[in-house]
């Protein structure tokens, strides 16, 4: 994106856009908050829908917390901190789903897909293996995995979107996918190294 | 990384909710405000004192830019031997659809603007543009004196000496960008304050901060 | 040589011909059709339809000069990745001028791949209002507004990277004024309203003179 003098980067120019839009949003101004909204709502929208697996349920969740941040919107200091602030609320309003449904879907072994041959339905079927697999976990468990594969995010980032000290959040990670590994590799009779 | 790692980042990857889920986000939020305490009369005066500083000094530099140019307007008169080349629109209070040029101020663009009227073709620019009044959006004349006045909105004449004179074409194309963009904005204004008009009158908060 | 030559512009010349139309197809993707509109030329009280294509803008941002007031700075800054600027508005002079297909044709369009709505009011008194970006990746490249009101329909579609923020701190700033536009240079005056009027009143004097006979 160009500006009037030099040229500033691709995400310089978001920031500043960002950051212009929750001033105004903060002020009353529905439309730079549909930009807000429009910016981040893959995000929040995809962590709701891998955590719970169920689109609309994600849809709903996704939709109060941008609520959620409408009434907050003054207390949002920065750009960075309104991504925080969004992972955080998702991730704790999805654990906080799944508690309330006090559903824990179990899959066994056996609804896991048998090897296949080698094309690309083999690798929609893994993703789709791994996902019911990570599914499985517990919840925080659950959320340190999606997090960390969804986000980008290192362990001391997760610790504070998901208020748990780092060593708790590595030691999530390394069970989950061993874990993982494990369940992979014997129904799917290949390793994942 | 792994090949886990890898195969977790394909799984994991982030998916887009649907089309209109921001509009949906907007209905809610309309629907369903939560109604907030009104705010006492001081803190809507406090409010008024709680503009940024850097917005106080953008009022104040524009009021002051204002009382400039209105003086400077007021107190010279325009030089006979200096060409105004800038398009001029007359404005006859309470008939903003007036086709009639203020008399004696005819202008070579005015007079290619009558031309117009006749229906020859303008050269250089793409489509036709016709107009009116917006009348949506032009509020009433309540100018007092009743005497037609000239709104110039050209360049001051220094800069215009030192700089090459556009041509017309080139004019007429800004003028027409502008309105265009006008349009747009107060359009889009519209829709905004459509939204905010909307919201149940019972539940609609005082913005504490205004823009 | 020569049918090597030949051999290479048959291979290249489609090739860069398929570049050139998905170029223009992907800057033409945000264009809205807005032509079923026209009919409504002659019925509206009043018209208002701008084209404003890339050559214009062009033109227009070399007679703006950012140095010349902060409001022109502003409009070069907008205009800078602009390609496009589409206007309809109709007025009318009473409720229940147009129909809801015509209404619907525009917002049929609205739905269609790539473009996200990001605002979608419903008003009994203001009437329906539609606004929807088309992004590419994170930038706007166009913008549609959809205002159908009581007496008044207004199409507007821009094409280009937009600011839409600044974008609307416009509204008021170009130093025209709000009415009175059309005495503008380039402008032509289209006003039915107006035009019926010089035959009612040319029937007044007639019939007057014919009365006391």
């Amino acid at each position: 994106m160009v500006g009037w003098e030099g040229t500033t980067t691709l995400e310089q120019a978001t920031e500043a856009r960002i950051e212009q839009a929750l001033a105004r949003s903060a002020a009353g101004d529905q439309l730079a908050f549909a930009e807000i909204v429009r910016q981040h709502q893959g995000m929040v929208f995809s962590l709701a829908y891998h955590f719970l697996r169920d689109r609309w349920l994600a849809e709903e969740l996704a939709q109060e917390v941008f609520l959620n941040l409408h009434q907050n919107l003054s207390a949002i200091k920065s750009p960075a901190h309104l991504t925080f602030w969004l992972r955080k609320v998702t991730a704790h309003r999805s654990i906080d789903q799944t508690r309330r449904q006090k559903v824990r879907p179990q899959v066994s072994l056996d609804d896991v897909p048998e090897p296949a041959a080698h094309h690309v339905e083999e690798d929609f079927m893994l993703s789709e293996a791994l996902r019911r697999l990570v599914e499985t976990l517990p919840e925080k468990a659950r959320m340190v995995i999606i997090l960390r594969y969804q986000e980008d995010l290192e362990p001391a980032e997760i610790s504070k979107v998901l208020d748990m000290p780092v060593n708790t959040v590595k030691s999530h990670l390394r069970r989950s996918l061993a874990l993982l590994r494990d369940k992979l590799s014997r129904s799917l009779g290949e390793a994942l190294v | 990384m792994s090949r886990l790692d890898d195969e977790l980042k394909i799984a994991f990857q982030r998916q887009e909710p649907p089309a209109d889920f921001a509009a949906h986000v907007l209905a809610r939020l309309n629907e369903a405000s939560v109604p907030q305490a009104r705010p006492t009369v001081w803190q809507r005066l406090a409010s008024v004192f709680a503009m940024p500083r850097l917005g106080y000094a953008a009022v104040g530099a524009m009021a002051l830019l204002l009382i400039i140019i209105g003086i400077a307007l007021l107190r010279s008169p325009r030089p006979a031997g200096v060409e105004n080349n800038a398009p001029q629109v007359a404005i006859s209070p309470g008939n903003p659809a007036s086709e009639k040029p203020a008399a004696g101020n005819a202008t070579p663009e005015q007079n290619a603007s009558d031309k117009l009227k006749s229906g020859q073709p303008e050269d250089g620019t793409n489509a036709s543009l016709s107009s009116t009044t917006a009348g949506h959006h032009a509020e009433p004349s309540s100018r007092p004196g009743g005497s037609h006045r000239l709104i110039s909105h050209r360049a001051p004449v220094v800069a215009q000496q030192s700089q090459p004179q556009p041509s017309a074409e080139a004019l007429a194309a800004k003028e027409k960008v502008l309105f265009a963009l006008q349009i747009t904005s107060e359009t889009l204004n519209d829709v905004q304050r459509v939204i905010s008009d909307d919201r149940p009158q019972d539940e609609k908060p005082e913005p504490v901060q205004k823009r | 040589m020569k049918s090597q030559t030949r051999r290479f512009l048959k291979i290249i010349l489609p090739g860069l011909l398929l570049v050139a139309l998905a170029a223009t197809a992907s800057a033409q993707d945000a264009r809205i059709q807005m032509s079923q509109l026209d009919r409504f030329n002659d019925l509206a009280d009043k018209v208002i339809s701008i084209d404003v294509n890339e050559s214009l803008i062009n033109l227009a941002k070399s007679v703006l000069n950012p140095k010349r007031s902060p409001n022109e700075a502003k409009i070069i800054d907008i205009l800078s990745g602009l390609k496009g600027v589409y206007v309809k508005r109709f007025e009318f002079d009473k409720e229940g001028s147009y129909a809801a297909a015509d209404v619907e044709y525009i917002r049929s369009q609205l739905s269609g791949p790539g473009w996200e709505h990001i605002a979608n009011v419903r008003s009994k008194r203001e009437g329906s209002y539609d606004v929807v970006l088309m992004y590419e990746g994170t930038i706007i490249k166009g913008l549609a507004v959809l205002a159908a009101e009581p007496r008044a329909l207004t199409v507007v579609n821009v094409i280009g990277a937009i600011d839409l923020a600044k974008l609307r701190d416009l509204e008021g700033n170009f130093g025209i004024p709000k009415f009175g536009l059309e005495q503008m240079p380039g402008i032509t005056v289209h006003d039915n309203r107006k035009d019926k009027q010089p035959q009612d009143e040319q029937k007044k004097p007639q019939d007057e003179q014919k009365k006391p006979q």
